[in-house]
């Protein structure tokens, strides 16, 4: 078993790397001259008309004047240094700006991902337990809608009516400023309090479709005629045998959930004006500043790969017959 | 003693479904009955009914009684007590009988977690000398192992022991030997002959089957018993036209069905009551046959055909 | 309980309520794309007078530079709808493809496209797609491509074990061994019978693929010239008629996709449901 998960860890290590090439040559191949993206569009210009010289330097120090694979070579060797430059906006190093932002993210992220598959899970179980019942019947429609209703569209929604008509909630940003300690942390929910509302609605929704189905299919199966037949109550049978395989494919895809810690918010994030990396992937994509929206996509596509990643592991774990290399999912 | 009277069991839905028709078998303590019939005749729904097993649209009908008890009437509490205690399953061996995810000396001692208390380390103990008791060597390791590496004899056998673990007094068992090979089928027949005190009733497809573990054989046909006796005078002296055909077709009697298409069939045994359902088939038969038979007793032997409407 | 003692005959394709209820909106918003030039009173194009309110002329109001929205929301079920559909034929095609070559070969061929299946979906696909977007030139095309690229992932793997399962049915086993053509095995065999799991994952594709331009297009990463729904929901929250209160500027985009959206997952959705 320790072999496949070695092998597991390589393919992931190679597809961050592949990531980071990509990232590369999209800057590199970009139209137009990539001095212009490595220096950001105004300041390209200025130095243009004031002083071609520096340019000259410029282009110099970042090597566009090595060959391609020199260039790749010294890219390699900045992210391994964690040197991931200065972002154009505030010329700060755009690390410090990710990881900054990157905790603002986890703020709205870790809660939906822990409530999200809690309250997925269980309303899952009640519905799939009894499908066709009332309960079924109210929570399934209810869910598959807002599981399919796009994001931003109800986020205006909840933004128009709780925020600008009733006014409970603040309309934009993350805090008022100005406050500290327990005041501060408290502000910070209340303004969280909407978009963190909804991306738990939507988690729990798509949670509570995958354990729905699992859990009703599990039901049908012989070795639930068999642990009845053996004289367990129905409370029995739901816990020992049904919820328990019920569980796999939802384990699975929770893993997979920790992908979208840093990448599953970024419609949301810009809806509300909350500054976590979502908003700044997008900011920086739109105002081509390079350097960061990569690191944010080379952390996001860390991210993704190691929930994957993950799963497979937990995966295994847990189903004895995949463990001894007997499936193949 | 088990006592079925004129059970019918029918599946509500969009097309009613009529699985058993009027099926009585009394068995008394001890007994061993194998019912036998082709695909879609019923049995294993029969089996399920008894212990109220079935999906929720099954409506089931006539009087089950085990010991002068009323199962159809029985709480769920009281069936809690009686599936797997008093009144045991022994589940068809597909593969998928077992929870994959769990051990298989659980699931084997698991009656006894139910129904006497055990601890589930308990439960494992008490599941290798069961596991041993049916032949299957290396107990230790197999209880601690899971079903997925068991072959298909070898999860039969386990299942029969788990279905005799918290000794019951009724074993119930159904199609114990689907899918296996002749060596693995004659391990099955020793496994349930080795229970010796228990009453047996087992539904199976298998004719030779049905010779060596019952000494009883009941034979259904479209959902009908019609035929009911010893099983050395059901088989020797067959009755019935369809068991007499049945019988005719084995390879050791020389495969000498008659034709009218020994097809198995692939009717849908609707509500209707349109005479002998054997009808179709049968190269004997008469005009009463457009009325449905009931069932004429002969000795003890008992059938469904017209044939034998005047020997009382 | 699995006994069954009927054997009906099946329907071509069964529908049940659900199913009919997504097929009625689907057919709409179609009818509604393909005769847009009919339906719409006003060129979506022709600017006139701003912020008009709601009223007998404009029944959507019009926008901020006096375009009107009723216009708008008719031509733009023709872009949302095309990129939605569009993108979803060509993820169904890679996907088929990938899955027949990869599920029926096995193989090294199945290896190398099992790897390739694994490593798309490692990738966070927002992320790409957006990126994907900024970096091409603005256009259908190139946001038809983007969200592609890693759309094809989920699709590819649930084929490909269907694949797989098909080629162990004795049927199959037996045409290999006769000799007969590959490609006429999977034409004839195998093909027909995905048909159900295929159509299915389709339409979820389009609902999806919708989604996703609808959240591009509303970060202004889409097609700047074309009106889709999601474009009319960016000049509506970046214009500022969220603050303002110009409902008729973001209610009928966000409607409308909403309902499309909704309205190929129900026929998806159930469909799916039928084949597991």
């Amino acid at each position: 078993m320790f072999q496949r998960i070695s092998k597991k860890i390589i393919t992931a290590a190679i597809t961050v790397f592949i990531v980071i090439t990509v990232s590369f040559l999209m800057v590199r191949f970009m139209p137009g001259d990539p001095l212009v993206h490595l220096v950001g569009q105004e300041r390209y210009y200025e130095l243009l008309k004031d002083s071609p010289a520096e340019l000259d330097r410029i282009a110099e120090r970042y090597g566009l004047n090595d060959t391609l694979w020199q260039q790749y070579l010294s890219y390699l060797k900045s992210i391994v240094t964690l040197n991931f430059g200065i972002a154009y906006s505030n010329n700060q190093p755009v690390l410090d700006n990710v990881l900054n932002r990157m905790g603002w993210t986890l703020i709205l992220s870790v809660p939906t991902f822990i409530l999200g598959g809690l309250f997925g899970m269980v309303i899952g179980v009640i519905a799939g337990w009894n499908p066709g019942g009332r309960f079924d019947k109210i929570m399934t429609p209810a869910m598959l809608f807002l599981n399919t209703v796009p994001s931003n569209c109800i986020g205006i929604i909840f933004l128009v009516l709780f925020a600008f008509k009733l006014g409970w909630f603040p309309v934009n940003g993350m805090t008022s400023g100005g406050l500290e300690g327990l005041a501060k942390a408290v502000d910070i929910l209340w303004h969280a309090a909407l978009p963190l509302a909804l991306m738990i609605l939507f988690r729990t929704s798509g949670n509570f479709l995958l354990m729905k189905s699992s859990v009703s299919q599990i039901r049908n199966e012989e070795y639930v005629t068999t642990a009845y037949s053996k004289g367990l109550s129905e409370r029995k049978v739901l816990f020992r045998h049904v919820v328990r395989n019920a569980m796999l494919p939802f384990v699975t895809s929770l893993c997979m959930q920790l992908g979208d810690l840093t990448s599953g918010s970024m419609l949301l994030e810009v809806i509300f004006g909350w500054n976590g990396m979502g908003n700044l992937f997008y900011t920086a994509v739109n105002s081509r500043d390079f350097p960061t929206a990569q690191l944010c996509f080379i952390i996001s596509a860390v991210f993704v790969v190691t929930g994957n990643l993950l799963s497979d592991i937990v995966i295994a774990a847990i189903d004895p017959r995949i463990k001894e290399g007997l499936i193949e999912y | 003693m088990l006592e079925l009277n004129h059970v019918s069991v029918e599946f509500m839905s969009d097309n009613n479904v009529l699985a058993v028709d009027d099926v009585s078998l009394r068995l008394l303590d001890g007994s061993r009955t194998a019912i036998i019939g082709e695909t879609g005749s019923g049995k294993s729904v029969l089996l399920l009914a008894i212990l109220r097993l079935l999906p929720p649209n099954a409506v089931v009908s006539g009087s089950i009684a085990a010991d002068g008890e009323d199962l159809l009437a029985a709480d769920s509490k009281r069936m809690q007590q009686i599936r797997g205690g008093i009144i045991s399953y022994i589940p068809q061996g597909g593969g998928a009988s077992l929870n994959p995810l769990l051990k298989v000396g659980f699931q084997v001692g698991e009656p006894l977690i139910e129904h006497r208390k055990y601890t589930k380390r308990q439960a494992f103990e008490a599941s290798i000398p069961l596991l041993r008791r049916f032949n299957l060597s290396h107990e230790e390791e197999l209880a601690y192992s899971y079903p997925h590496t068991f072959s298909g004899g070898m999860r039969q056998r386990a299942m029969v022991a788990m279905g005799i673990a918290a000794g019951p007094k009724i074993v119930l068992a159904d199609e114990p030997t689907k899918g296996l090979d002749e060596k693995r089928v004659r391990m099955v027949a020793d496994a349930l002959d080795l229970i010796e005190d228990e009453t047996l009733l087992c539904v199976t497809h298998d004719i030779n089957f049905a010779k060596s573990v019952g000494r009883d054989i009941c034979v259904m046909y479209a959902a009908q018993q019609v035929e009911f006796g010893d099983s050395k005078e059901v088989i020797g002296h067959p009755l019935h036209p369809y068991t007499r055909n049945m019988m005719a077709a084995m390879p050791e009697n020389g495969m000498r069905y008659q034709e009218s298409g020994f097809a198995p069939s692939h009717d849908s045994y609707t509500d209707e009551a349109g005479g002998c359902r054997y009808l179709n088939r049968c190269r004997e038969h008469m005009e009463r046959c457009a009325v449905t038979p009931p069932l004429f007793d002969i000795n003890g032997h008992k059938v469904r055909c017209w044939k034998y409407a005047s020997s009382n | 309980m699995n006994t069954k003692f009927t054997g009906e005959r099946r329907p071509v394709i069964r529908m049940n309520a659900a199913m009919k209820w997504g097929a009625t909106i689907v057919g709409l918003f179609l009818i509604i794309a393909v005769f847009a030039p009919l339906l719409a009173p006003y060129d979506p194009y022709k600017m006139g007078t701003p912020y008009i309110k709601p009223c007998a002329e404009h029944w959507l109001g019009t926008n901020d530079v006096g375009q009107d929205l009723l216009s708008e929301m008719i031509y733009g079920t023709r872009v949302s709808l095309f990129i939605g559909v569009f993108t979803s034929i060509i993820v169904t095609v890679i996907s088929a493809v990938v899955a027949l070559v990869s599920g029926y070969y096995r193989g090294p061929a199945d290896k190398v496209l099992t790897a390739l299946t694994n490593v798309a979906m490692a990738l966070p696909g927002i992320a790409l797609t957006v990126l994907l977007v900024a970096y091409l030139n603005p256009g259908k095309l190139s946001v038809i491509i983007s969200i592609s690229v890693t759309a094809w992932t989920g699709t590819a793997r649930i084929l490909r074990s269907r694949v797989i399962q098909l080629c162990e049915m004795p049927f199959i086993k037996i045409e290999k061994s006769i000799g007969m053509n590959d490609f006429v095995i999977m034409v004839k065999h195998i093909i027909p019978n995905l048909r159900d799991i295929i159509l299915s994952r389709a339409a979820l594709s389009v609902s999806s693929a919708m989604m996703t331009e609808a959240g591009l297009s509303f970060l202004g990463l889409g097609d700047y010239g074309e009106k889709s729904w999601g474009s009319i929901l960016h000049y509506a929250f970046y214009q500022n008629g969220v603050i303002r209160g110009y409902y008729w500027w973001y209610l009928p985009p966000i409607l409308c996709t909403s309902l499309a959206v909704l309205g190929f997952m129900l026929l998806g959705y159930y469909g799916a449901q039928k084949w597991s």
